[in-house]
């Protein structure tokens, strides 16, 4: 559970720097590390993907850098396109995701996915 | 957070029998002396800090002919034989798998970081244009696709938007060099790190498996790595293969013996892992659509391959869900006819005339090496030559695993199924280096059971052989991937230079350039004219270096632009000098002239830049 905590925070970190202005060293790689790791692990989690070592490493960055190019490509489609937005929606799928992978959890036996 | 921590919640066991740490027992000293990881890292920790040595050493106004080989110290090439050594002796000990990952990513550093770390800025024209256009976009929030150098941008947009939600959220504009110069170390990491997630499941043979991504990681010299579309692409392209061959596939068809074709009863060198559950099946094709569909919105060519890929998989029977491949063509199509459709429609009959056009394809992207100096035609045949190596070893490697009962269906068909860029198009005269991209991972894989076909024909001859090798690759590597810095890299003062010009043109300006390597904004190019004068009619660059004073004047003074510019650069001049593109000292000729001549003004001159602009004449 500390994990997804830990996944949920980062996200939500990456919108806060996003839309207020944050430190220049600080400010990239909160957003890197939120987009190369949260919509990865969370879809992964949530498909229960029994992916392990660098087979998982490599899934969960893809999907994330698969996750921002749809998603802005999808913005920049429809004209509503701005980073801060991209960021946003990202999390919003995020917390989504979360939300899932914290009941998939719950109802399986003992508590804990595979 | 281990990868396992990521995604899954359920906790790792603790291993069954206690892990002695260092200096916890008696002779823990001594055994781990004799492990075999103690003379490895030894090696890996000395190149290292060689390599460390080096980089204070490099000394990059030393860049001559054959790029940065020549600015290289001495300790850097022993640096580079030490770890090639010390890999080789760690794949011969068996070392652990951190080990051998941290000689890989070593090897990487010290190959793609080194630029990365020393130069003063970005290297590659390509990067600059490339930022150039997510400059645009986080301007106007979008991607003006009008002008036909654009179309393409605009059309295949998912790099561009995906890489300007990171940048233009959180650097101010003045530091995106400074990121997008660690694109080929990090690109190169992610790659080695896929190239290992799939190259597992075509064989359980760890020291295969690790030599064929050291040799991935040696040979990848073609730069596709940089801060670029076709970079994001190859990387999301490797792990849809991994995860294609890992859940869609079962494991005794990766890697057959022939008399068992139609058999899943058994089968020798597959991977280990149990056959997914259907609703592993289910994740599977729901991430490789994902996937996919990233692919699709960020790169042109790629999902051609992974399409071909997909289908020759699923049709030699490796993949066995059909729809993975019929779900990727769907998405493709909806993309050409909806987000593409415009490219597609104006760019398509062009595209369509060069299908089954084999033999112009593979021409065209032959590098004609006839008019370079001698130091560039080495280079090139550097390159060559280390392809032919690789493909010798790939066919041994395929022909004693073949005697052996064992035949690598999953591998031979990824080496094959990239031709289809070949036979569709010459790609701007790039085809063949994306074919040989796209097998890379694959050919080193097979090349390297040419060293041992499987895990008891190892010996310690064998090593001999596979260091042998290794170092061959990586020198034909250093001149290949090198050989060209001198007009790769840039200095900070021809970025103040094209700043200069393209921060002041007035919209509907001529832009003239020796040629179109330098760092150029690409952000301005639908309302700026450019003319390249290494890519004009040999008759016009014959005039141009003829009387240079007074053909660059008139053209300067052409009143239809409301201003005109000339950009000379020290990186142009290498390009120019290195590959023939103008008669002998052509380049240093024109600007060497407008230097002395009253017809031109100079706007910006110093040792590695001169601008020159019309020269307005004043009554009184």
């Amino acid at each position: 559970m500390r994990s997804l905590a830990a996944l949920l925070v980062l996200a939500a970190a990456a919108v806060v720097v996003a839309i207020a202005p944050a430190p220049a060293p600080v400010a990239p790689l909160v957003i890197l590390g939120f987009i190369a790791v949260v919509p990865g692990a969370l879809t992964c989690r949530v498909l229960g993907l029994p992916a392990r070592g660098a087979l998982a490493v490599a899934v969960v960055i893809g999907t994330g850098f698969a996750a921002v190019a749809i998603v802005s490509a999808v913005l920049l489609s429809a004209q509503v396109w701005t980073p801060a937005r991209t960021v946003t929606v990202l999390a919003a799928i995020s917390f989504a995701l979360g939300a899932a992978a914290a009941g998939r959890q719950a109802r399986s036996p003992g508590g804990v996915s595979g | 957070m281990t990868s396992e921590h990521l995604i899954s919640e359920a906790p790792v066991r603790a291993p069954a029998v206690r892990v002695a740490t260092a200096g916890s027992e008696p002779g823990s000293s001594a055994r781990f002396a004799r492990s075999p990881d103690a003379l490895p890292l030894v090696g890996l920790s000395v190149s290292a800090i060689l390599w460390a040595v080096a980089l204070f050493q490099l000394d990059t106004d030393a860049i001559g002919d054959f790029g940065l080989l020549d600015a290289f110290p001495t300790t850097m090439y022993v640096a580079f034989g030490l770890l090639v050594s010390s890999m080789i002796l760690a794949v011969h000990r068996r070392a652990t798998d951190r080990v051998l990952a941290a000689h890989v990513g070593l090897l990487v550093l010290m190959l793609h970081a080194t630029p990365a770390i020393r130069y003063e800025t970005l290297r590659y024209a390509w990067s600059w244009k490339h930022l150039g256009i997510v400059h645009e976009l986080t301007t106007q929030h979008w991607i003006d696709g009008s002008g036909r150098d654009l179309a393409i941008y605009h059309n295949w947009p998912g790099f561009f938007s995906a890489a300007a939600t990171w940048l233009g959220t959180a650097v101010d504009p003045r530091g995106w060099a400074g990121l997008a110069q660690w694109a080929p170390p990090a690109f190169q990491l992610l790659y080695a790190l896929a190239a290992y997630a799939v190259l597992q499941n075509l064989t359980d043979d760890r020291r295969v498996v690790w030599l064929g991504v050291w040799l991935f990681a040696i040979a990848n010299w073609i730069g596709q790595d940089y801060f670029a579309p076709q970079s994001m692409a190859f990387f999301l392209f490797l792990v849809t293969c991994a995860l294609a061959l890992r859940f869609a596939s079962h494991p005794t068809t990766i890697t057959r013996r022939p008399r068992e074709r139609n058999s899943t009863a058994h089968a020798i060198g597959t991977p280990r892992g149990e056959p997914a559950t259907e609703a592993t099946r289910r994740a599977t094709r729901l991430l490789v659509v994902a996937l996919a569909t990233a692919i699709v919105v960020t790169h042109p060519l790629t999902p051609f391959v992974l399409i071909a890929a997909l289908v020759a998989l699923t049709v030699t029977g490796v993949v066995r869900d059909r729809r993975l491949a019929l779900y990727v063509m769907a998405v493709q199509v909806v993309w050409l006819f909806t987000g593409a459709r415009g490219f597609s429609g104006d760019r398509g009959r062009d595209l369509l005339a060069g299908f089954g056009a084999l033999r112009s394809n593979l021409d065209a992207s032959l590098e004609d090496a006839s008019r370079a100096d001698a130091a560039q035609r080495l280079v090139s045949t550097a390159g060559r030559a280390e392809v032919a190596l690789l493909v010798l070893l790939a066919a041994v490697g395929l022909w004693r695993r073949t005697r052996r009962g064992t035949w690598d269906v999953a591998a031979a068909v990824l080496i094959a199924t990239p031709l289809v860029i070949i036979a569709a198009n010459s790609y701007g005269g790039e085809a063949t280096f994306r074919v040989y991209l796209f097998a890379l991972p694959f050919l080193a894989f097979v090349a390297a059971t040419a060293f041992a076909p499987d895990e008891r024909a190892w010996r310690p001859i064998t090593a001999v052989v596979a260091l042998a090798v290794s170092g061959a690759l990586l020198a034909a590597t250093l001149f290949a991937y090198y050989g060209k810095e001198q007009w790769t890299h840039f200095t900070e003062s021809e970025v103040r230079a094209a700043e200069l010009v393209f921060d002041d043109a007035p919209t509907g300006s001529l832009i003239i350039e020796g040629t179109d390597n330098y760092p150029a904004r690409f952000a301005r190019v639908n309302d700026l004219v450019f003319l390249n004068l290494a890519a004009e009619p040999r008759a016009s660059r014959e005039e141009v270096v003829s009387d240079p004073a007074a053909t660059i004047a008139t053209w300067l003074d052409d009143r239809r632009y409301p201003d005109a510019y000339l950009i000379i650069t020290a990186s142009q001049r290498a390009e120019a000098r290195s590959l023939g593109l103008f008669p002998a000292g052509g380049l240093d000729r024109i600007e060497r002239e407008l230097l002395t001549s009253p017809l031109v003004e100079v706007l910006y001159r110093d040792d590695d830049a001169v601008v020159f602009s019309r020269r307005e004449i004043t009554n009184g």
